[in-house]
């Protein structure tokens, strides 16, 4: 079974990839609440860049847009593991129509191509990205591209805020800032399957170029880790 | 009971207004503008101008009517004091000004918006949000800035898109009003109280730069 058959999406068939999102969220699960250290640091760090830009590469939630805009940021949201998915999505059905004998891509040709027209943004134009627990659900030739991408997009003295899981996520959440020191972990329907668990080492490798980091150990098993430019 | 549009009368003014009516059997609106609270995608107001499912247009929209978009739209929209409002079969692409804006369907393209932006749950929107308020439903698929400083951004005009002169390949002529076969007739939503139609001007020889959309109670009146 190839890396492309994983995909799953919560959207029925033939229906457009974007669409249905709402059905992602169990409105029957509450979203709880976690002190996030990570976070607060974040903030304390990204508040010496003269409240700039703030990429939000999670899914648009009013909660962190109102967080940020009174802080006096401009926010940009991308939701990338959607993106990422849904384009894998497009690819399996494209193979799909093209039949058994389709040559199917390599890992790194789909991560190559997946970047063509992803963070497609500036050199320096953000002074804070969030990226969540998303390099827990991409494969190792897409994190890697992504990260010398995003490397650039931060400016100087720039700060990021990753979450690692350290064993395989109960359930599948997306994630939204509350407060300064508080992040709400959403439950969500699984369309993204988690690919794995990154140890320390595979981390301090993907944000080599990074001048520091401080690591927050959560009793829940997931890692906060911010990241300075 | 929507066939009243060959009634409306060409206007002669070089800008080619495009005469917005409603239909004779319905309730029909006093000439003073009734101004409903906040219509839901589901309900648009009585003196609202409708793109509804089915219709498709292309060009540049001004005016002070407030503007319920179901159908396709491809342009730019100002209509500063007014709503504007997507629906949830709404497919735009358009930058588009307005007092407020609320997205129900599928938008490509910059917001701006003097009072407040909505994005519901099921909405799609690709572009750039700049407005005092902005509301985002959780559920709602967004990408782009969002910037709550308007007097900053304020200044920033959109920019016009030249309005794509009809073709003669059966498009209706000046204002690039393109209507899909057999569905001219807009589609009745539950609970809509006589919804105001667009009605296209007649084929004219000269494409006008702009298609300007007014509502002519007056006119309704006399009929």
């Amino acid at each position: 079974m190839g890396w492309m058959a994983k995909v799953r999406t919560a959207d029925p068939p033939g229906s457009p990839s974007m669409s249905g999102r709402s059905k992602d969220f169990d409105s029957q699960t509450a979203a709880s609440p976690r002190l996030s250290n990570g976070l607060k640091e974040f903030l304390w760090l990204a508040s010496d860049t003269n409240r700039g830009t703030i990429l939000d590469l999670g899914p648009a939630w009013q909660a962190t847009l109102t967080f940020f805009a009174e802080k006096g940021y401009r926010i940009t949201s991308d939701d990338l593991l959607r993106t990422w998915w849904a384009f894998l999505t497009g690819e399996e059905e494209r193979l799909r129509s093209l039949g058994i004998n389709a040559e199917r891509p390599t890992k790194d040709a789909l991560a190559e191509q997946f970047l063509e027209d992803s963070l497609q943004y500036p050199e320096g134009s953000y002074n804070g990205i969030l990226m969540w627990d998303l390099l827990d659900y991409f494969e190792p030739a897409l994190a890697t591209r992504m990260m010398v991408r995003i490397y650039d997009m931060l400016r100087p003295g720039g700060v990021m805020l990753a979450l690692f899981h350290s064993r395989p996520a109960e359930r599948f959440h997306r994630y939204r800032v509350s407060d300064g020191q508080t992040i709400e972990m959403v439950p969500a329907a699984s369309f993204a399957t988690q690919v794995r668990v990154l140890q320390n080492r595979e981390i301090q490798d993907l944000f080599g170029k990074f001048r520091s980091s401080k690591t927050f150990v959560g009793r829940d098993q997931l890692r906060e880790v911010v990241f300075l430019k | 009971m929507w066939n009243k549009s060959s009634e409306a009368k060409p206007t002669s003014s070089p800008n080619k207004e495009v005469s917005v009516e409603a239909p004779k059997s319905a309730p029909i609106a006093t000439s003073s503008v009734v101004h409903a609270a906040a219509p839901t995608h589901a309900s648009p107001a009585v003196d609202t101008s409708r793109v509804g499912p089915g219709l498709r247009f292309k060009g540049e929209l001004s005016g002070t009517s407030d503007l319920y978009i179901d159908g396709e739209m491809n342009g730019n929209v100002r209509l500063e004091d007014s709503l504007v409002v997507v629906g949830p079969n709404g497919r735009v692409q358009a930058d588009i000004q307005a007092r407020e804006i609320m997205v129900h369907g599928s938008l490509t393209g910059n917001l701006f918006a003097t009072e407040r932006i909505q994005l519901g749950r099921e909405s799609r929107v690709g572009g750039n949000l700049a407005s005092k308020h902005i509301q985002i439903e959780d559920g709602a698929l967004f990408k782009g800035h969002v910037d709550m400083d308007i007097r900053k951004t304020a200044a920033r005009p959109t920019e016009s898109v030249a309005v794509e002169r009809a073709s003669s390949n059966g498009d209706n002529g000046a204002a690039g009003i393109t209507t899909q076969s057999g569905s001219s007739e807009p589609t009745e939503l539950p609970g809509a109280q006589a919804p105001v139609a667009l009605s296209a001007a007649p084929p004219s020889s000269v494409a006008p730069a702009t298609l300007r959309v007014t509502r002519v109670a007056g006119d309704k009146a006399a009929s």
